[in-house]
């Protein structure tokens, strides 16, 4: 009986010990990047953990994320999950919507004369087949007086035939030079639009969760680990 | 990019040709009536005949033609004499023909007789190329 007793004492650490651990599952969003710092020592990504039961502190970080501090209590022999969507930081979604901006900006500024361009190349095209065409009728019309034979078709040549051909042709011509201006305008526009687009200043972003989460934590590794420091600089280009 | 400019310069001039016809100064067909040129007809002699025995006499007027009135065209002549006054129309002129002969059949000797003579090519008589002539019966 008084053996039993000492084991019992003797092994009830040991017991304890297997008995009290718990797992917990991860399921951070964003995946990509994330990580974490465990107990505000270990600086860690895998995304199960086996525990000693209790409470831990787990400092999540993602890229662009807002750190999230938070404490998980393990409970022995229980597997938990852990789902949690990290929110983006103000000045991430700040300089997304610059970003955004300036897209649009540079979009706005190449699209719109750009369109304009071709509509109008259209335009002239089809205002150059129109004059041609024109052009091409009264000039026929002009060769035809020449072989007529009867004066009164003649007559009826010069005072209606020809100048309703000039009267067209004249309509068609002011037409190709007021869609041709314009094309040119919008041509210079598309130039100075792409000129324009191409100095859009874009916006910078300094990830500054990133920072903070930055800092010396024990990193294990297979030899026992390292001490991490990180420092970050954004190369503007 | 200095001959894409050059293309585009050429196209876009070519494009943009104009063409303005002149229409009041348009007179180099011989057949419309404000042509200025050689009239188709001229009045190349009168001559006067005595018709039979009696005291009548006819005055003949001798009409050259052009050739290019005649070459491809149907034409007829109208006299209009003016002192009687009295119209004759000659249509039936033949192809080819150079001169025409027109007729008053009743002149008196001495009287000066005045003759119109227009010319007609299809639908319209040609203004410029009236003729205007007086002429004398005499023998």
């Amino acid at each position: 009986m008084k053996r039993v007793v000492v084991l019992l004492i003797l092994g009830f650490p040991c017991l304890s010990t297997f008995a009290q651990k718990g797992e917990v599952q991860l399921n951070v969003s964003p995946q990509r990047g994330m990580e974490y710092i465990l107990d505000g020592r270990e600086r860690l990504t895998n995304r199960a953990l086996v525990l000693p039961a209790g409470d831990h502190r787990f400092t999540f970080w993602a890229p662009d994320r807002r750190i999230l501090d938070t404490t998980l209590t393990i409970i022995a022999d229980t597997s938990i999950a852990f789902y949690k969507t990290l929110a983006p930081t103000a000045a991430y979604l700040s300089f997304q919507r610059d970003l955004k901006r300036v897209k649009h900006q540079r979009f706005y500024y190449r699209a719109v004369p750009l369109l304009a361009t071709v509509v109008g190349g259209v335009f002239t095209l089809n205002a150059m087949k129109q004059n041609n065409e024109t052009y091409d009728a009264l000039q026929a019309a002009e060769d035809e007086y020449a072989s007529f034979r009867d004066p009164g078709v003649i007559a009826t040549h010069k005072t209606t035939v020809l100048p309703r051909l000039q009267e067209e042709h004249d309509a068609a011509n002011t037409q190709l030079r007021t869609t041709m201006a314009i094309t040119s305008v919008a041509a210079l526009a598309t130039i100075w639009g792409f000129i324009k687009a191409a100095r859009v200043e874009e916006p910078t972003y300094e990830d500054k969760e990133r920072l903070r989460f930055e800092g010396l934590v024990w990193l294990p590794g297979p030899r026992g680990g390292s001490l991490q420091a990180g420092i970050m600089y954004r190369f503007h280009g | 990019m200095r001959w894409i400019t050059a293309i585009l310069l050429v196209v876009v001039l070519h494009g943009c040709k104009k063409l303005e016809v002149d229409i009041g100064s348009l007179n180099t067909n011989p057949f419309d009536n404000d042509h200025t040129g050689a009239q188709f007809i001229r009045v190349d002699s009168v001559k006067c005949f005595p018709l039979g025995q009696g005291a009548l006499h006819q005055q003949r007027l001798y009409i050259g033609l052009d050739p290019q009135l005649t070459a491809e065209n149907d034409f007829e002549l109208r006299l209009i004499e003016l002192t009687v006054p009295d119209t004759t129309v000659y249509s039936n002129i033949a192809d080819g023909a150079t001169s025409v002969v027109l007729l008053n059949q009743q002149v008196t000797l001495g009287t000066e007789y005045c003759y119109l003579i227009d010319l007609k090519v299809g639908g319209g008589y040609l203004r410029n190329h009236r003729l205007n002539h007086c002429a004398v019966a005499e023998l």
